[in-house]
């Protein structure tokens, strides 16, 4: 290659590199957060030695020990990016002496690997493996004598297996191919293949034998996909790849085909890119990760853009409007699904949990919160624990006051980069609990979690529960604003207009007031006696709207003028 | 260029990667040293127990262990012991006390070596102490003098839960594990030859737990029992687990047939936990008389009860006999587990229902079959929760499961059981890093079994038996 030529392919690299950083940067940061959340990875013996003990170990823990920057969207897409571009300069490598029109293919194995990063469940280990065996093969071929160089690869196979997991069956096949491009000698070739035919089927029945995993898994990676039934196929097609620009780089001789090459190597992934990235995921995890910061304007304004239209992120919206005191009032501005859009059900998975455990704990149900947050982290598929989780762990065990536990969570945390710190200064508290109440966080929630009424936790007798919050401390407008919600959400009026009788002044809000003219409207006969805080301008509103209904006026019309209102959504939502 | 990169990688490798003690680790910080193995008694054949002072400060402590001419100092705040010095040390010992000083402590303290020996190892299942969904889980082996220990079935193989497994006596030829899920089953192994069985049948509640061998081999006693959770809201209470339902049944191994009888089945009455007496011809198990759940889940009361059973026909009496009234105590019983010498029988009491890890209260009773007089372990109990418990084959040893360190992930401990039914002070299952390990072990250690040899258990046959959809019906007959 000429020197405009090298400037060309170097070009290609670095617009590699960077439209992998700029997508998941700016496209995708919460995928990666998301990521972060799903890992424990402590520095330390013995999480090593656990994770090295199983086939692929070491990758996997190179894997978990990049993922944990992640909690950086930033970082989290520069290491993604780099690893992309690991992967393609070094296919590169592998391909020998390639021309100016071929170089264009090595970007084939990284860019399947993008679309596989596009699965929020895809793990990095499938990437450290893919760059592991890479470097490995590349090293190989520095040897020159066919024979020896096929022995080593044959020996190291077991080693490799061990260390890469099954990806690392890229070494031979790449070793393979190159040596037959490079024309060397035939039979040693096909005696090589045998042997590495037979040196896989052996390593993969002793790992049988010794690790606690089915053949499938031990043959399609233990570690490269989150969940253990799924075969993580783009990154095995990324494997394959390899070979195959090798191969079909040996074709692409003339400098006139590199466009033909570029075409191959890109457009296919700039096709399917948008058919991978699931921005629905997106934006879910968008919500959790808002929820998880705090960040409750900011998620008011998301859904304000993006009507919020799934569970989850309708529970986190109105989570945020409860936050920012806009519940009894904004309520309705929002999409609403019933409500189980205030406190979902729980179910088995490993993160619809966490957000709805987050509204407990702000609720202050502490307990509650504990078990959505425990059983989050039992149920990631990977059988891994969370560093997110195991923070919120230690929190909910120091507001119960047990301190050991707590502890326990707290030294883990101690092993990692990022929780660190907050592990240390949460260890101060640990020594001397006489300090916790001095944090705002922990003294509120103390003040406002159940002491005196104990009962079983029962989604059913959600109100009678949040009652119960609010009965034990006053203070906690958040459990009334939800008990209010979840009335008017389940349009039991009567319940609604119970529990709103017994408050003090300050219960007037705007959705307060079109519930109790709602519910007046449909149990009396007139005004007479409707309580007084009602407003003229709600009153004359709900008269607009009731003419409005009973003329018969079309869906969006009325929306379009009470769309914000409790009415619309009794009448014509959740029904 | 690339060298460096290298020697940085390295570096980042071996700190991420190599084991140093670190006191701070430390959240058990009663005592001067942990596991507290002062004044305790330890068989010939246990790992050596290794433990760690709780003080971070000061001189480093130079700890000597002696009997009759032999010395052996131990320098550091991890007192690390050479396995070869331990074991010398303690053949050396046998019957006799090991008199231990510290150059930081007042006074020494002691380890008696008992004369009566301690099976090969343990089984338990290890399972992080959640709620409803399990993570990574499985059934282990330890032997019990190394720290050698071994997964005989994980959940990694298949989508379930490994439960209750329980050995005739220790013995490792003959188990049975049950596993719950989309992939249910109860495994069965007969001297070597394992299989698969459905043990729910059209006459009995559901499928079978809790198991417990008969001496002679010819039968398996199990409950069913229809257990749900709830979740407390106040701060000491977390997790309640009930019985909605529950009916005594015994296996007959050699006819395939699950027998039952009126008097094990009553329908205003719960009966679980079974276990057969040490001559195979009574069959202790605990009894309630059922309430309104949730409403009276804290009035929920078992008594410890026994009925005939005669092996020749496996016939199960009609007669109820209570042995601990304990409903009249206002507490409750579990997991009776009598001593295979037929002397006496541990089980655990708590303030109300029948799953006892849960119950901060329980501890360990021990009952005199002979006298019939019952009284609590106070030397094995604790401040927090003791509950699961199983005796070794000599019956001088019972290996218990406590809650004592932090109130929620639970250890094991053994505590030595004389001719009069005296227990000793216990000792905690030796690790060889005990603060590290136990620090991060972040799960608990759940239904413990001797075994008096290494369990054969074909893991990837299990998972092949498991993954597949062919099981052995059990029969059924009523008692006659």
């Amino acid at each position: 290659m000429n020197r405009r030529q090298t400037i060309i392919c170097s070009a290609q690299s670095i617009t590699v590199f960077l439209l992998a950083f700029a997508f998941f940067n700016f496209i995708y940061p919460y995928h990666l957060h998301y990521q972060e959340q799903m890992q424990l990875f402590r520095f330390g013996q013995d999480y090593f030695v656990e994770s090295v003990a199983v086939p692929g170990g070491f990758c996997d823990w190179i894997g978990g020990f990049l993922v944990q920057f992640f909690y950086h969207a930033p970082a989290g897409a520069f290491i993604l990016s780099v690893l992309l571009g690991l992967i393609q300069l070094l296919t590169w490598k592998n391909m020998g002496k390639g021309s100016f029109a071929s170089y264009p293919l090595s970007i084939l194995p990284a860019a399947a690997m993008f679309l596989f990063f596009c699965d929020e469940n895809a793990l990095v280990t499938a990437a450290t493996a893919i760059i592991a065996s890479l470097t490995l093969s590349y090293a190989l071929m520095k040897i020159s004598r066919t024979g020896l160089r096929c022995i080593i690869t044959i020996l190291l196979m077991p080693v490799m297996y061990m260390l890469f997991g099954s990806i690392s069956i890229l070494v031979p096949l790449t070793v393979g191919i190159r040596s037959i491009i490079r024309k060397e000698n035939t039979k040693t070739i096909l005696v090589f293949c045998s042997a590495s035919f037979i040196v896989a089927a052996v390593t993969l029945l002793v790992a049988r034998g010794y690790s606690p995993y089915p053949l499938n898994r031990l043959a399609f990676g233990i570690h490269y996909h989150r969940y253990h039934n799924a075969i993580p196929l783009l990154a095995w097609i990324s494997v394959i790849l390899v070979p195959a620009a090798m191969l079909l780089a040996t074709a692409m001789k003339k400098d006139r085909m590199a466009a033909l090459s570029l075409a191959i190597a890109v457009l296919p992934a700039v096709c399917l890119a948008p058919m991978f990235a699931d921005m629905e995921k997106e934006r879910l995890f968008g919500y959790d990760f808002m929820t998880r910061m705090g960040q409750w304007n900011k998620i008011l304004a998301t859904s304000d853009r993006h009507p919020a239209d799934s569970p989850i992120a309708v529970e986190c919206t109105n989570l945020a409007l409860a936050k920012t005191k806009h519940m009894s009032s904004d309520m309705f501005s929002f999409f609403q699904n019933g409500p189980a859009g205030l406190v979902p059900e729980f179910t088995r998975d490993h993160f619809s949990p966490v957000p709805t455990g987050t509204v407990y704990y702000h609720l202050g149900m502490i307990n509650t919160a504990q078990t959505f947050f425990f059983e989050a982290q039992e149920g990631i598929p990977d059988f891994q624990k969370s560093a997110r989780l195991t923070q919120m762990l230690a929190k909910t065990n120091l507001i119960n006051g047990d301190y050991e536990v707590a502890r326990k969570y707290v030294n883990a945390l101690k092993q990692t980069v990022f929780y660190r710190k907050w592990a240390k200064e949460t260890e101060k508290l640990l020594d001397d609990p006489a300090l916790i109440d001095k944090v705002p966080e922990y003294s509120w929630m103390r003040s406002v979690r159940m002491k005196d009424h104990d009962f079983m936790f029962s989604q059913e007798e959600m109100d009678s529960m949040l009652g119960l919050l609010y009965v034990e401390n006053k203070a906690n407008v958040m459990a009334m604003d939800y008990l209010l919600a979840w009335c008017l959400l389940r349009k039991d009026l009567p319940r609604f207009f119970e529990c709103h009788k017994l408050l003090q002044d300050g219960y007037d809000a705007r959705h307060y007031q079109e519930a109790v003219v709602l519910y007046w409207a449909l149990t009396h006969d007139g005004p007479e006696g409707m309580p007084g805080f009602v407003t003229r301008n709600v009153a004359s509103s709900f008269a607009r709207f009731i003419s409005g209904f009973q003329s018969g006026r079309d869906e969006a019309s009325m929306q379009k003028e009470f769309g914000n209102t409790y009415w619309f959504y009794y009448y014509y939502r959740f029904k | 260029m690339m060298k460096r990169v290298l020697y940085i990688l390295l570096g980042i490798l071996t700190a991420a990667s190599c084991y140093r003690f670190d006191p701070s680790e430390a959240y058990y910080t009663d005592g001067p040293i942990w596991p507290d193995y002062m004044d305790v008694t330890v068989p010939v054949g246990i790992a050596p127990l290794n433990f760690c002072y709780t003080a971070a400060d000061g001189p480093v402590p130079v700890t000597t262990f002696s009997h009759g001419d032999m010395n052996i100092s131990i320098k550091g705040r991890e007192v690390v012991w050479k396995d070869r010095e331990w074991k010398k040390l303690l053949e050396a010992a046998k019957g006799d006390d090991i008199i231990v000083k510290s150059s930081v402590l007042p006074d020494p303290w002691t380890i008696h070596v008992s004369e009566d020996d301690i099976d090969y190892g343990i089984n338990y299942r290890l399972i992080a102490p959640g709620y409803e969904v399990y993570s990574k889980m499985g059934i282990h082996e330890r032997e019990l003098s190394s720290y050698k220990e071994k997964a005989l079935l994980e959940n990694t193989q298949f989508d379930g839960c490994v439960n209750c497994h329980a050995y005739n006596r220790g013995n490792p030829d003959n188990y049975s594990l049950h596993i719950r899920g989309s992939h249910g089953a109860t495994l069965l192994n007969l001297d070597g030859e394992m299989a698969a069985y459905n043990t729910q049948t059209d006459s009995t509640l559901g499928f079978c737990v809790y198991p417990y061998w008969h001496p002679g081999g010819d039968y398996i006693a199990y409950s069913s029992n229809s257990t749900r959770q709830g979740f407390h809201v106040l701060a000491d209470k977390l997790i309640e687990v009930f019985d909605l339902d529950s009916d005594l049944q015994v296996y007959d191994v050699r006819n395939n047939s699950l027998i039952t009888s009126a008097s094990v089945k009553k329908e205003n009455v719960w009966e679980t936990f079974p276990a057969f007496s040490a001559d195979g011809r009574k069959l202790f198990f605990c009894a309630a008389t059922p309430r309104p759940i949730p409403a009276e889940v804290e009035e929920i009361r078992y008594n410890l009860c026994s009925v005939d059973f005669d092996p020749a026909t496996g016939s199960i009496g009609s007669r109820i006999d209570t042995l601990i009234f304990a409903e009249g105590m206002g507490r409750s019983v579990s997991f009776p587990k009598p001593s295979y010498d037929g002397r006496f029988l541990v089980y655990t009491l708590s303030d109300y229902g029948n799953f006892s890890i849960w119950h901060h209260e329980a501890d360990l009773w021990i009952l005199d079959l002979e006298t019939g007089e019952s009284r609590p372990m106070d030397k094995a109990n604790s401040h927090d929760t003791e509950s699961y418990h199983s005796w070794s084959s000599n019956s001088r040893w019972l290996m218990f499961s406590s809650r004592r360190d932090d109130g929620l992930y639970t250890r094991l401990f053994f505590t030595h059981i004389d001719e009069n039914g005296q227990e000793s002070k216990p000792f905690m299952l030796p690790q060889k890093h005990p603060l590290h390990y136990y620090s991060y072990q972040n799960r608990s250690y759940n239904v413990p079994e001797f075994v008096t040899g290494p369990v054969e258990l074909d893991r990837a046959g299990a998972e092949k038996m498991i993954n597949s959809s062919e099981r052995v019906q059990f029969g059924f007959r009523w008692s006659e």
